[in-house]
């Protein structure tokens, strides 16, 4: 087990993950356990299919957990139906896919908007809210472009802003620079850095990236289905 | 809760933001949008003009029978269905003091090429009866003023103000009356202006002295009467000998139920324009959902709830559903004006002479249509709604399972589909039963089939790729096995073709076959080449003018025909009498050749077979009938095909005929021609002949008759055809739309395939081989689901409605012409995604991907 018992934000305790498909089972995650700490950004590491995905999926509340334990500010997952998880991830989480995954009939502020409103902030001052937000990290211009208007170092960026709009008390983080060049992955951190230090919020980031995992305060490796804390060089 | 969000009771909140979305992707899609509007469209103007018309001609029929009997209880009618002694009605009034009663006359004139009824009145009985008529403001005192007015003018009649006006007659202006009693001129005595003066607008209204002589009529057609219990009592234990007392509209309700099947008919039709509206719905919604399906699992990572998502799915349908069928509603009215001419000329043509024509809309109507076209919109988005409600969170979407499971599917879909067939045919098993489980079990066997369309198709394809195997260049292969593993999205596209070009083999096979069946029982019952006969209510063709046309060489092997209105225990029937052998006239569905010698002994009788049907009689049962010399009955000897409409018929064995009515000479005389007549020459010395004798006759020749009977015929069925292509129109639209959004969908392949070297023409080759496949395969679908439809339309139906059966042909050209019209609808479909193709650069289309 990793971190204080003390600040433990998210607790993951005993989870096994088992995926099944006609007759075949795949276990993908075996016995898992971790914390993270509140206002901590975690790097998680791991090979193409180990089960990096499935894990944030789990976290969020996006997938049933089938056995163990997952608790998200002092929430416990595993008592909530589907309906109050996704609930819960709509105020409490804020995800970062590597493929942007921006609603295309909206604009770039009407994405970061829809958050807003779905949290019970008005139209007009949510729309307002995510205007400001895109002029802060020099997006001003693009408020009323839609998503296939934008680049993809933009785009990211106003899924990083859509994903933290509302503050959430975690952000899980998917290769978010996994589809950028070398610059614009930079730039993405930058910004995604400085907004998650002014939030305060717990991150949980996963990637390919070396450079990428070693800005994080902690690593954790992912390797046949168990977790590990990274603690000295990689194998990989 | 915030002002901006709209509560949904379950806690989830559908954002403003959804809504624009939505909006924005339909404005992005506006091709698609337009033609689900189209269909939806169509689809509720068809059922809004059908109804339209119908409430409008059913109106009509009720006024014009309002209009000329009134509120009427009872009648005094000739037993024998002739005409009641004026003398009778003064004896009613001396010796029962009934001072509600009224002598009644009425009959069909020609004013200047204009039908109208005539209708002949006593004003001072009017008066004392109190009926009341739709259309006269003041009853009876403005009818009494106005007839003691028609009264002290020589030759006076009524007219409707604005008809009078319409024809440029104004009070005093001379008319000519044509009718059975030959020409009679009359003088516009006053005009009526009605509270209703819809109701008086093919109505002219005379002294009943005055209509006896214009229709050459001897006595009363009815006494008419409103009668307490007690009266009615006391009525009856006087009524003489050789008349009755009835219930005033039984004969209307007869009549009123054959019209209405003929309306039921049309609505069927208009409901299955409907029925593919509502697949085309659920194809454009079920593609819809399909292609949001990343943006919706965006969403649900977001946190948006599964009831949000249906709810806005269902929202959109509901918008879309509703503004198609305001569109859809209007469009219903105008059309509606069209339609109502067909159809009341139909009613006018086969059941009954209305003395209203206009368009009468019942407005109510129109708010069926729109909850119709609505609720439909909704209930076909359901599903798809239900799919989006199910789309997982983006992170756990994969790409190739959606179309794994829609072949899943498709065998559910196709179990579902055979169980449906199964209970429309157990529904059908029973040899009687209402109409509306007849519709109800074709409407299973459509749904049944449709549902199987998916599987039928992934079979077909497979078989087209089995046997093209050394044939087809890669590429075509290529698109065929493409349109195999995208069934779920082609599977309903290609049903709403099916069930379209189905109507067309349906209904083409049904008309084919009842056309026929005329044809043939024309052939059959006309007997001869050339007919004399009496067309007005006298006593039948008098001796010495029968002999001085027997006297004509041109004419040989006469035949005699005697009608006669009989009164039965089911109602009024037409008896029919023939001189020689009967089965040279009838044509024969159910007769022992036992009983044809016994019906030529005069002990049994024969039945028309919608009369039999009607009434559920057979050979070996009884029928009652009313006659002069009280009541006597016939077994029934067997049953005969007849296409005529009306009360009903029957054949009466000649001798019973004549025990009847001794003093009645046949109606009719057939002939044949002898050999080199000319058959214009015989038919004018005939008509200058019956110059010289009373009464007013028709002369004209079977081929004539047959031309006119199968021009009514082909009339009747006009409104079907408007109908047929409206219903081609819709799934044409449909089929469109989803062809289109198939193909755009596969934009970013087609790029891919530019860019890998591939030229615009070979693309289109690849499309329009999909589009193909897809039209052929509805076009051959369309033929046994017609062939069924036309099974279950001719021998359930039109058996149920109207008592018919009919032989089936099925004319090929009907089959070639839906398969033809399904593939040229399917070609016309690649089109667009074609020229969208020519415009749009690969590597643009990859990145717009």
């Amino acid at each position: 087990m990793s971190g204080s018992e003390q600040e433990a934000f998210v607790r993951v305790s005993g989870l096994h993950h088992v995926y099944t498909q006609g007759e075949q089972r795949q276990l993908v995650l075996r016995d898992i356990n971790f914390t993270l700490r509140r206002g901590e950004t975690v790097a998680l590491l791991g090979r193409s299919g180990c089960g990096k995905t499935t894990l944030l999926n789990l976290i969020s509340g996006i997938e049933r957990v089938q056995q163990g334990e997952i608790e998200v500010a002092g929430q416990k997952l595993t008592k909530l139906d589907e309906e109050q998880r996704t609930h819960f991830r709509r105020k409490h989480i804020g995800f970062i896919y590597q493929f942007f995954n921006l609603v295309p009939s909206l604009t770039a502020a009407e994405n970061i908007a829809l958050i807003l409103e779905l949290n019970g902030m008005p139209l007009q001052r949510a729309v307002e809210e995510a205007q400001r937000m895109l002029q802060d990290i020099g997006l001003g211009s693009k408020c009323a472009h839609f998503p296939a208007q934008l680049s993809g170092g933009e785009q990211q960026r106003v899924a990083i802003l859509r994903a933290l709009a509302h503050a959430p008390a975690l952000v899980l983080a998917d290769e978010p620079t996994g589809n950028l060049d070398a610059h614009s992955g930079q730039e993405m951190l930058g910004v995604l850095k400085e907004r998650l230090r002014a939030q305060g919020s717990t991150t949980l980031l996963v990637t390919h990236s070396l450079a990428v995992a070693r800005s994080a305060d902690r690593i954790l490796t992912l390797d046949e289905g168990g977790i590990h804390e990274q603690v000295g060089d990689f194998a990989w | 809760m915030s002002r901006s969000v709209t509560s949904l009771g379950d806690g989830s909140p559908t954002a403003r933001l959804l809504w624009r979305s939505s909006w924005r992707h339909a404005l992005q899609h506006r091709w698609q949008s337009w033609l689900s509007l189209l269909g939806v469209m169509l689809g509720v103007m068809m059922v809004v003009a059908v109804d339209l018309a119908n409430s409008s001609a059913r109106r009509a029929f009720e006024l014009s029978v309002a209009t000329l009997s009134g509120n009427l209880t009872h009648q005094i009618v000739a037993i024998d269905g002739g005409t009641v002694d004026d003398a009778l009605f003064a004896r009613l009034r001396k010796e029962l003091g009934l001072r509600r009663s009224a002598p009644y006359v009425s009959g069909e004139v020609l004013v200047r090429g204009r039908r109208f009824t005539l209708l002949g009145i006593d004003a001072l009985s009017e008066a004392t009866l109190e009926r009341r008529r739709p259309g006269f403001s003041v009853v009876p005192r403005e009818l009494t003023a106005l007839g003691l007015q028609a009264l002290t003018q020589p030759r006076g009649v009524l007219m409707q103000g604005e008809t009078a006006a319409a024809m440029g007659l104004e009070p005093d202006s001379i008319l000519e009356l044509r009718s059975d009693g030959g020409e009679v001129e009359v003088v516009v005595a006053a005009v009526l202006d009605g509270d209703d003066s819809r109701a008086l607008e093919n109505l002219i209204v005379t002294d009943i002295a005055l209509a006896q002589e214009v229709l050459g009529r001897r006595g009363l057609d009815s006494i008419d009467l409103r009668l307490t219990a007690d009266e009615v009592a006391r009525v009856e234990a006087w009524l003489p000998e050789g008349v009755a007392l009835i219930e005033a509209g039984g004969d209307d309700a007869v009549l009123e139920q054959l019209s209405r099947s003929f309306q039921i008919n049309l609505r069927a039709m208009s409901l299955l324009a409907l029925l593919v509206a509502a697949l085309l719905i659920y194809n454009t919604a079920s593609l819809s959902v399909l292609e949001r399906r990343p943006t919706l699992g965006v969403l649900r990572a977001l946190g948006v709830g599964r009831a949000s998502l249906l709810r806005l799915v269902l929202g959109e349908s509901a918008i879309l559903g509703a503004g198609a069928s305001v569109l859809g509603v209007v469009a219903g009215l105008f059309l509606g004006q069209v339609l109502v001419r067909f159809v009341t000329r139909t009613v006018d043509d086969l059941y009954f002479t209305l003395t209203v024509t206009s368009f009468l809309p019942d407005y109510s109507v129109l708010l069926e249509g729109f909850a119709l076209g609505t609720g439909l919109t909704i209930a076909a988005a359901v599903l798809p709604a239900l799919q989006a409600a199910s789309s997982p969170p983006i992170t756990l979407q994969r790409v190739v399972p959606q179309e794994q499971r829609w072949q899943r599917r498709s065998r559910h879909l196709a179990l579902a589909g055979l169980i449906l067939l199964a209970v429309g045919y157990v529904l059908l098993l029973p040899e009687r039963g209402s109409l509306v489980v007849g519709f109800v079990a074709l409407n299973c066997l459509i749904f049944g089939f449709c549902l199987l369309i998916p599987w039928l198709l992934g079979v077909l394809l497979s078989a087209m790729l089995a046997l093209s195997l050394r044939v087809l260049p890669q590429t075509l292969r290529l698109s065929l096995r493409n349109l195999q593993n995208s069934i779920g999205r082609t599977g309903l596209a290609v049903a709403a073709l099916t069930v379209a070009v189905s109507v067309t083999v349906g209904v083409g096979v049904m008309i084919g076959s009842f056309r026929h069946t005329i044809e043939v029982w024309l052939e059959q019952t006309l007997g001869g080449e050339v007919q004399l006969t009496r067309i007005d209510e006298g006593t039948g063709i008098p001796p010495e003018l029968e002999r001085a046309v027997l006297e004509l060489p041109e004419l040989q092997n006469v035949q005699r025909q005697y009608l006669q209105e009989l009164r039965t225990e089911f109602g009024t029937v037409r008896a029919y009498a023939h001189d020689g052998a009967v089965e040279d006239r009838l044509y024969m569905k159910e007769a022992s050749t036992q009983s044809l010698h016994a019906f030529a002994a005069g002990e049994v009788l024969l039945l028309a077979e919608p009369f039999a049907w009607q009434h559920e009689l057979e050979p070996g049962d009884e029928l009652h009938y009313f006659t002069r010399a009280g009541e006597k009955s016939l077994p029934v000897g067997g049953i005969y095909f007849d296409y005529t409409t009306g009360p009903g018929s029957i054949e009466l064995p000649l001798a019973r005929f004549q025990e009847i009515w001794p003093e009645q000479g046949p109606r009719q005389l057939s002939f044949t021609l002898a050999p080199a007549t000319d058959r214009a020459a015989i038919l004018t010395t005939l008509r200058l002949l019956v110059e010289d004798h009373p009464g007013t006759y028709g002369v004209v020749s079977n081929a004539e008759i047959e031309r006119v009977t199968l021009a009514i015929f082909d009339r009747t069925f006009a409104i079907t055809d408007v109908l047929r292509l409206l219903a081609i129109l819709v799934a044409f639209v449909g089929v469109l739309s989803a062809l289109t959004a198939m193909q755009l969908q596969r934009m970013r392949e087609y790029a891919l395939l530019r860019a890998s070297g591939m030229t615009v023409k070979e693309i289109a080759r690849m499309i329009l081989t999909q589009t193909a496949a897809m039209g052929l395969a509805a076009g051959l679908l369309a033929l046994p689901l017609g062939l069924m439809m036309a099974e279950v339309l001719i021998d359930v139906i039109n058996r149920r409605s109207f008592g018919w059966s009919m032989q089936h042909l099925v004319p090929g050209g009907v089959l070639l012409q839906a398969v033809i019209l399904a593939l040229v609808a399917a070609l016309l479909a690649g089109i667009h995604p074609i020229l969208r193709i020519r415009r749009v650069s690969p590597a643009l289309a990859l990145r717009e991907e």
